[in-house]
């Protein structure tokens, strides 16, 4: 059995009709952007670090250098101090205590 | 087409071309920031967390694989940069940003940042309602109606399966046109 539909009275929108209806409507949303300004100073700031990545890129020997520092030196220099003052608390307590 | 020039400028970005960055820079900052700024509800925040996206791609860009695609590099750290910025906030007691259930009710009272660029009443209204949306179903119609990503590089950003990004997306539309029939009620 077939069900045939008056085209004359209107019907309720399908969830399919719906959901294109909301999709368009999402799209032809207005763009929103920065301040003219700070999208500005933003490239300006975004591209140093750019050309200096690309700098750092291009001498291999200053990029290991860089490498070396971030992942062993850093830590290392921030584990000795950590180290350091927590040797100094303990000291301190035990002499506290005594 | 798009496809190619999006390896193209990737192919730039690796060889640090000067104009290539600046060709990304104009063509995805406005989307860049306009999820964001819909994301978090806050243009101050957005921008922030948008010059942090920004100065991450000029870090990474002689590290980037050639077949990166950039949408979804972006729009992933773009998130990525939210959420831990929310964990950050959260951790230090600060009041979220988010649009939570709880202030549902504030929210639909109060004009969003964006609702001055809106060219009608409608898109106003769909402004309010859509800044009611919970933010997981808020992020899938945002990276896929809005951002016009596809499905499946969507759900790659939500770092979610594309099945379940599609759950998000028919959950969210039905929210978001639930807001839009009470908001039309009560007017």
């Amino acid at each position: 059995m077939t069900r045939t539909t008056d085209r004359t009275i209107p019907q309720p929108p399908t969830g399919g009709e719906v959901d294109a209806a909301l999709d368009t409507a999402l799209a032809a949303l207005p763009e929103v952007d920065l301040d003219a300004r700070a999208a500005e100073r933003l490239r300006r700031q975004a591209r140093r670090v750019f050309e200096a990545e690309h700098a750092l890129a291009d001498r291999p020997w200053a990029l290991a250098f860089d490498r070396i520092w971030i992942r062993r030196m850093e830590p290392a220099l921030l584990a000795g101090t950590a180290a350091y003052y927590l040797i100094w608390a303990v000291a301190a307590v035990t002499t506290v205590a005594r | 087409m798009e496809s190619t020039r999006e390896h193209a400028l990737v192919q730039g970005l690796r060889e640090g071309v000067p104009g290539a960055f600046d060709a990304v820079y104009d063509a995805w900052r406005p989307r860049v920031y306009g999820y964001l700024a819909r994301l978090c509800g806050d243009p101050t925040l957005a921008a922030d967390l948008s010059q942090e996206v920004w100065l991450r791609l000029a870090s990474h860009a002689p590290r980037l694989q050639p077949g990166t695609q950039l949408t979804a590099w972006l729009f992933t750290v773009a998130r990525n940069l939210f959420r831990s910025h929310r964990r950050w906030a959260w951790l230090r007691g600060q009041r979220l940003v988010e649009l939570t259930f709880e202030t549902l009710t504030h929210a639909a009272d109060a004009p969003s940042p964006f609702e001055s660029l809106c060219a009608d009443d409608a898109q106003r209204r769909l402004e309010r309602a859509l800044a009611g949306v919970p933010e997981k179903y808020r992020e899938a119609l945002l990276l896929v109606c809005v951002e016009g990503l596809s499905p499946s590089e969507a759900a790659t950003v939500a770092g979610i399966t594309p099945e379940n990004l599609r759950q998000r997306l028919a959950r969210g539309r039905t929210l978001l046109s639930d807001a839009l029939t009470a908001a039309d009620r009560s007017a």
